[in-house]
């Protein structure tokens, strides 16, 4: 295994086994790449192509059937807050206020007090929250609430930061501008970032690579490096011919494997 | 800090402010349909011109009603039935809380208590009564137990169904947080499982009430449904209503001051209802 990589995932192999008719679904076969200290790196692939689940792999949430995953050359055994996770449905308490939803990991570790104020406070600033620390969640838009989401993570300061399809629920307008504040925030971020999309902009916008995932059961079909490094990447970068070139092998890449899914579909059908 | 929701939560129970608008609002709604019921028993009444023995007139119910304030009858007896049922509540919501916990977290106790729970659950308090005063006597404790016992099932039930629905996306989010197993109970699964616990205790209290009327009536020499009872045996009709009316009307309040704002400080505060 290489040093400094943060993330390794090697030789994983996932089955879902239904309780009641033992019918098993194969989500992920052979999976391995490996995650680079302080990388952005993207994940697209078809629906059900098994992308949740290599998250909540990497989290600790589920164990893999086969294969191993390692954060900083330790292997996952259970989730920890080394490993952040942002989720599609805005997953912050509704008992909890956006403060206090944010303080909530810094709680969880018994970060004293004061310092945890003052980590709430510059993640509130940081992530545009100022004015909604006393509002509860249901009082807020979802590109809101998925700002408390980001900044509950963040403030933890996990190593690596797993999100997945963070901004799926989004109206398209919302989902531009939380793309774009993403990218620029990244960039004082230090924290390794693992993201699964659907949209092929928002994986060639922001990822310093991105992974191909092929149909169910997913594979990594390819990993694309992104011919602009992310400090020069901004709103323009997405009318750069080199860029665009990268984002079209991208999405020629991941049709093909949908169209695949979709024939077998129909296939399996008649 | 873990497990603060609650008691903020309790914090802003206590809060509320009233606003005089509201007030006069309350009033009108809460007062409103009881004037109804009142000008349908009158109409009842002049309409049909019932035997007057068996169906009072509002007036001598509302007479009855000063005449046992008076005479220190209704506040002992009020006194006595709330102080049981408080009890009750004391034994058997927590007692549900935690097996309906157990329940809905553990496939182990889930699997050995749920069918026992079930079996009893089919068997009406007021059934075990005759079991209760051999065990127990003719004592405030089986009237008590007898409260319990109805008030226990729709709480476990609830606290089952409650702990359950809590979206799994929630435990998820606090264990990549670092959480525990503690935490998720303590700040998912508690304020998540509020509203259908709030439904057990709402709908147990309808029950433990039921079983305390039916085992003061053979129990007690006091009480609300004593006083129903005795009235029964001297065919005082007008005291039979106006016992009715206070059970009624006590449940009403304790509905309105305590599980109300109960709700109003966390579940609707945190917009887990739409109103
Ligand atoms: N708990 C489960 N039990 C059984 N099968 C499951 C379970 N969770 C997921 N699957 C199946 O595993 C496959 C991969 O699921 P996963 O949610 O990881 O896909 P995904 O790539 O995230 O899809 P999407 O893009 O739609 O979110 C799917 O076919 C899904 O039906
Ligand atoms: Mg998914």
């Amino acid at each position: 295994m290489e040093m400094g990589s943060q993330i390794c995932v090697r030789n994983v192999t996932h089955f879902y086994t239904n309780r009641y008719t033992r019918e098993t679904v194969l989500a992920l076969k052979d999976v391995s790449f490996e995650v680079d200290q302080g990388e952005f790196v993207c994940i697209i692939g078809p629906s059900g192509c098994g992308k949740s689940t290599l998250l909540y792999l990497i989290a600790g949430l589920m164990k893999p059937t086969m294969g191993e995953i390692r954060v900083d050359d330790r292997p996952v055994t259970g989730p920890g807050p080394d490993r952040g996770m942002v989720f599609q449905e805005f997953a912050i308490l509704p008992w909890r206020t956006v403060w206090r939803n944010i303080s909530h990991g810094l709680e969880i570790q018994g970060v004293p007090r004061e310092k945890r104020d003052e980590i709430v406070r510059r993640y509130i600033q940081l992530i545009g929250l100022e004015g909604f620390e006393n509002k509860y969640p249901y009082e807020l838009s979802g590109g809101m609430k998925q700002r408390v989401a980001l900044a509950r993570t963040l403030a933890c300061n996990p190593k690596v930061v797993l999100m997945d399809e963070p901004f799926a629920a989004l109206d398209v307008q919302t989902r531009i501008t939380l793309r774009n504040e993403l990218l620029k925030l990244s960039l004082q971020l230090s924290n390794t970032i693992l993201f699964v999309t659907h949209s092929v902009d928002e994986a060639a916008l922001l990822g310093d690579r991105v992974i191909v995932m092929t149909k169910r059961p997913g594979q990594v079909k390819e990993i694309v490096q992104n011919p602009i490094p992310r400090r020069e990447r901004n709103e323009r970068t997405l009318e750069d011919p080199a860029f665009i070139r990268y984002r079209n092998h991208l999405f020629q890449s991941v049709r093909a494997e949908v169209q695949t899914a979709e024939y077998e579909e129909l296939v399996q059908r008649s | 800090m873990a497990g603060t929701g609650l008691a903020e939560a309790v914090r802003q129970a206590k809060g509320i402010e009233w606003k005089r608008l509201e007030f006069l609002e309350a009033i009108v709604y809460n007062v409103g349909p009881y004037f109804l019921l009142l000008l349908v028993w009158e109409g009842v009444r002049v309409f049909l011109q019932p035997d007057p023995r068996f169906v009072p007139d509002v007036r001598e119910v509302i007479g009855e009603l000063i005449y046992i304030l008076k005479n220190g009858i209704l506040v002992d007896y009020l006194s006595r039935s709330l102080l049981r049922i408080a009890l009750a509540a004391g034994v058997a919501i927590p007692i549900g809380i935690l097996i309906g916990f157990g329940i809905g977290l553990n496939e182990a106790i889930a699997n050995t208590l749920l069918p026992l729970i079930r079996f009893f659950n089919s068997i009406p308090a007021i059934a075990w009564l005759p079991l209760f005063i051999i065990w127990l006597g003719f004592k405030d404790q089986t009237i008590i137990l007898d409260a319990s016992y109805g008030l226990f099932f729709p709480v476990v039930f609830n606290t089952i169904v409650g702990v359950q629905t809590v979206p799994r996306v929630f435990r998820d989010a606090v264990r990549t947080l670092g959480g525990s197993w503690w935490h998720v109970v303590t700040d998912v699964i508690l304020p998540g499982s509020l509203p259908a616990v709030l439904i057990g205790i709402r709908t147990g209290f309808a029950y433990a009430w039921r079983g305390l009327i039916a085992a003061e009536m053979i129990v007690a020499a006091n009480g609300l449904g004593y006083l129903i009872f005795k009235a029964q045996s001297m065919i005082l009709a007008d005291r039979i209503i106006a016992g009715m009316i206070l059970i009624g009307l006590t449940w009403s309040f304790l509905d309105y001051f305590l599980l109300q704002p109960l709700e109003e400080g966390t579940i609707r505060r945190w917009g887990l209802v739409q109103r």
